[in-house]
C-alpha cells in the first residue's frame, strides 16, 4: 500500500521564487531603509518610483522647453527686447533656430546671440514704419491718407 | 464752419431786426478794445485772424517713439563692407573653430568638430560609414556667423560625420498603476539609437 496523502499535501510552490524578488530588489537597491532589502516593502516603492519615471518623462519636455524659453527671454532682455517680440520677429525673418538651440547660442555664443537680437529689433522697426507712417498697403485706397 | 455761419446770419438778422428799430448797434472791429454788452451781435468773420496756438497735450503725439530707420543707399554700402570682410576672413581661413547649427532626425544639433552626438532614431547606414548632413542653418566662426533663411546653400557648407555606434536604450520601463484598484500596466522600452561623430565643418572660399 502507497501512503499518497503527505505527497499530495506537499505543494511546490514554483521553483524561483528568489530570483524573481532579486530582480526587483536591484530596482530598489539604492532606497533608504528596509524597502532597499524586503521584498513586501520594497515592491510597494518600487511600483511608485516607475510610475514617477514615467510620468516624469512627459514633465521633462515641457521643463525643457520652459528653461530654454526663460534663458532666451533673459539673453533677449539684455539687448532690450522681450522674449514674445525676439521669438515673432526671428518668424518672421524666416530664421527657422529652435528654443533648445537659441538658448544654447544665448550662453555659449552671445556676439551670435547679439546679432540675431539686432535683427530681430530692426525686422520690428520695419513692421512699425510699414504701419504707422501714414502709409497704406499698396493696392488699397482710404479716405483718411487722400483727405491727408 | 457752419457754427461760424449760423453766428453770423443771427447777427445779420439782428443787425437788421434793431436798424428796423431805430437801435444804434456798436460795431466794435477792432480787436484791442473793450467789447460791449452787445458783443454777441458782431460778426466773427469780420475779425483779423489770430495767430493759432496749439497747446501740447497727451494726444499732440502718438506714445510710441517716431520710427526713423537708416538711409537706404549708406545702408546697401555697409552690407558691402560687411560681406566683404566676411569673404576675406574666410578666404584667408581666419577662423579657428567653427560651429554649425544642423537640422537632424527631427532635431536641431549645435555642433562643431571631434563632437559627439547620440541620436534616438535608426539610421540606414552601417558604422564607419561617412554622412553629410544637408539641412545647415547656422555656421559661425569667431568673428562672423552666416545666418541661413532658414537653410544655408549646400555648395557653401559641409558638414561630415561618421557612424561610431548603433545600440538600444537601457530598458526604459512604462508602469502605469492605480492604487488601491488593482491596475497596473508594466512595459519594457528599448529604442534604437545611434552614435555620430562629427568629423569637419568646411565654408566654401567665397560668399556671394
Amino acid at each position: 500500500m502507497v501512503l499518497l496523502s503527505l505527497a499530495l499535501l506537499m505543494r511546490n510552490r514554483g521553483p524561483d521564487r528568489y530570483w524573481k524578488h532579486q530582480e526587483l530588489l536591484k530596482h530598489a537597491r539604492h532606497f533608504r531603509g528596509r524597502k532597499n532589502r524586503c521584498y513586501s516593502l520594497a515592491i510597494r516603492t518600487v511600483r511608485r518610483a516607475w510610475r514617477y519615471a514615467t510620468i516624469g518623462r512627459h514633465l521633462k519636455k515641457r521643463d525643457m522647453r520652459q528653461l530654454w524659453i526663460t534663458r532666451i527671454a533673459a539673453g533677449a532682455g539684455e539687448h532690450g527686447l522681450k522674449y514674445s517680440q525676439f521669438i515673432t520677429s526671428l518668424l518672421k525673418c524666416q530664421v527657422d533656430l529652435n528654443r533648445k538651440v537659441l538658448a544654447d547660442l544665448a550662453i555659449t555664443e552671445p556676439k551670435t546671440f547679439k546679432c540675431l537680437a539686432a535683427l530681430a529689433e530692426r525686422r520690428r522697426q520695419e513692421g512699425f514704419h510699414a504701419l504707422l507712417n501714414d502709409k497704406e498697403p499698396p493696392g488699397i485706397f482710404s479716405r483718411i491718407v487722400q483727405q491727408r | 464752419m457752419t457754427a461760424c455761419r449760423m453766428f453770423a446770419s443771427y447777427t445779420r438778422m439782428a443787425m437788421a431786426a434793431c436798424s428796423l428799430r431805430g437801435l444804434a448797434v456798436p460795431l466794435l472791429r477792432r480787436f484791442d478794445t473793450v467789447f460791449l454788452v452787445r458783443a454777441r451781435l458782431q460778426s466773427t468773420q469780420e475779425l483779423p485772424v489770430q495767430p493759432k496756438y496749439a497747446a501740447i497735450t497727451s494726444l499732440t503725439q502718438p506714445p510710441w517713439k517716431k520710427v526713423i530707420l537708416p538711409n537706404p543707399e549708406e545702408e546697401i554700402l555697409h552690407h558691402k563692407e560687411v560681406i566683404q570682410q566676411a569673404n576675406t576672413m574666410i578666404s584667408e581661413r581666419d577662423y579657428g573653430r567653427l560651429f554649425a547649427v544642423v537640422q537632424f532626425a527631427a532635431r536641431q544639433w549645435k555642433v562643431t568638430a571631434e563632437d559627439l552626438i547620440l541620436i534616438e532614431a535608426p539610421l540606414q547606414a552601417e558604422c564607419g560609414d561617412r554622412i553629410c548632413m544637408e539641412k545647415v542653418l547656422l555656421v559661425g566662426g569667431g568673428n562672423f556667423t552666416l545666418l541661413g533663411r532658414p537653410l544655408l546653400k549646400k555648395d557653401l557648407v559641409r558638414v561630415e560625420a561618421t557612424i561610431i555606434e548603433k545600440t538600444e536604450t537601457w530598458p526604459k520601463i512604462s508602469f502605469h498603476y492605480k492604487a488601491r484598484k488593482r491596475e497596473q500596466r508594466k512595459h519594457v522600452i528599448a529604442t534604437p539609437q545611434t552614435v555620430l561623430r562629427i568629423n569637419s565643418i568646411d565654408i566654401a572660399p567665397t560668399l556671394r
